[in-house]
């Protein structure tokens, strides 16, 4: 392979994937509806024990999808934080639904910190909107990762040694 | 917050961007989440960057990679774009759910490798001559995702509502 053809070849670090987890707050959450499409819409995160939680209510489509098939997938990017853009992980991986009070216990003001002051405007306001009766915590198992650090296609380039390239 | 389900924050759906907003979403960003199922019928995404253009998203891999194959057996894919990192401040997306069309031609290479060149450069190409450089190999498609419905969100509507 040639030019950018191969991106394989510029992974995060594990240390710089723990980074661009705990710095940012969205991702892309995947899943498969019943018609085999795969779609994704940006969601809200926490990470904790090596998970990535989220949350939707019973009713929404996506729900029904993970209790058919529980197959799913998150995608972070790095866009809008102080790493700059470029880095992304991508965790593929299997959906437990959580519904206990124990998980809403420490999930709701984990998720509050996390959309306060924007939208909800404190904490207490963000667990009073969450904690109710449809609501359901996602948890994604990761079960495989796909890393890519831009900066190193970058130093690559600047100093000419993309594979197969003079530039 | 980005997507979630809300006064309580259980029904979000009707705090969606106007055509305007996703419009501006959709020129400011640079980057998409691009997704689709894999042949185990694993549902996976990446980040990739993207040109808007006709009403289409266009993006680019090369043959080698699994998403190609699995495009070619199952075309549906959709692609979602986020406001984190532009000026329009974050909490603003949209996700295009449609198929992809894959091109190899030289028109198409001509018109794209340039636009997705400006785009890439100087980061990680230097210059946009040095990404047409790069881009422009043997192994190279073009994927154009063709929307057939879209899913937006604008947190600011729901912010206004009092959060």
């Amino acid at each position: 392979m040639q030019g950018y053809e191969d991106v394989t070849l510029y992974a995060l670090t594990p240390e710089r994937e723990r980074e661009l987890v705990d710095k940012q707050v969205e991702c892309n959450f995947i899943w498969t509806n019943k018609d085999g499409h795969g779609i994704g819409v940006i969601m809200n995160y926490v990470a904790k024990d090596g998970s990535i939680w989220l949350t939707a209510t019973s009713q929404r489509a996506r729900i029904k999808a993970l209790r058919r098939d529980p197959r799913a997938s998150v995608v972070i990017s790095s866009m809008g934080t102080d790493m700059g853009a470029g880095k992304q992980v991508t965790y593929k991986g299997t959906v437990t639904l959580h519904e206990d009070q124990a998980t809403k216990d420490w999930f709701y003001p984990a998720m509050g910190a996390v959309i306060s002051p924007y939208p909800a405007p404190t904490i207490e306001d963000a667990i009073t909107h969450l904690d109710t009766p449809l609501r359901v915590i996602l948890e994604l198992v990761p079960e495989k990762t796909i890393a890519f650090d831009g900066d190193k296609i970058a130093k690559a380039s600047h100093e000419g040694t993309v594979p197969g390239a003079e530039a | 917050m980005a997507e979630q389900d809300t006064a309580n924050y259980e029904d979000i759906s009707s705090f969606t961007l106007t055509p305007e907003r996703e419009r501006e979403l959709v020129e400011a960003q640079i980057e998409c989440t691009f997704s689709w199922v894999s042949s185990q019928g694993q549902p996976v995404g990446v980040t990739m960057n993207y040109v808007a253009r006709d009403g289409s998203i266009w993006l680019t891999a090369v043959r080698e990679r699994a998403r190609i194959r699995a495009l070619q057996r199952n075309p549906r894919a959709s692609v979602a774009i986020s406001s984190a990192g532009t000026n329009l401040g974050s909490g603003k997306t949209i996700t295009y759910i449609g198929d992809v069309v894959l091109h190899e031609d030289q028109a198409t290479k001509d018109w794209f490798y340039p636009a997705l060149g400006a785009i890439i450069s100087p980061y990680p190409a230097p210059t946009v001559e040095a990404a047409i450089a790069q881009l422009d190999t043997p192994s190279r498609l073009i994927l154009e995702l063709v929307p057939r419905r879209s899913i937006s969100f604008d947190l600011e509507s729901l912010a206004g509502q009092g959060g």
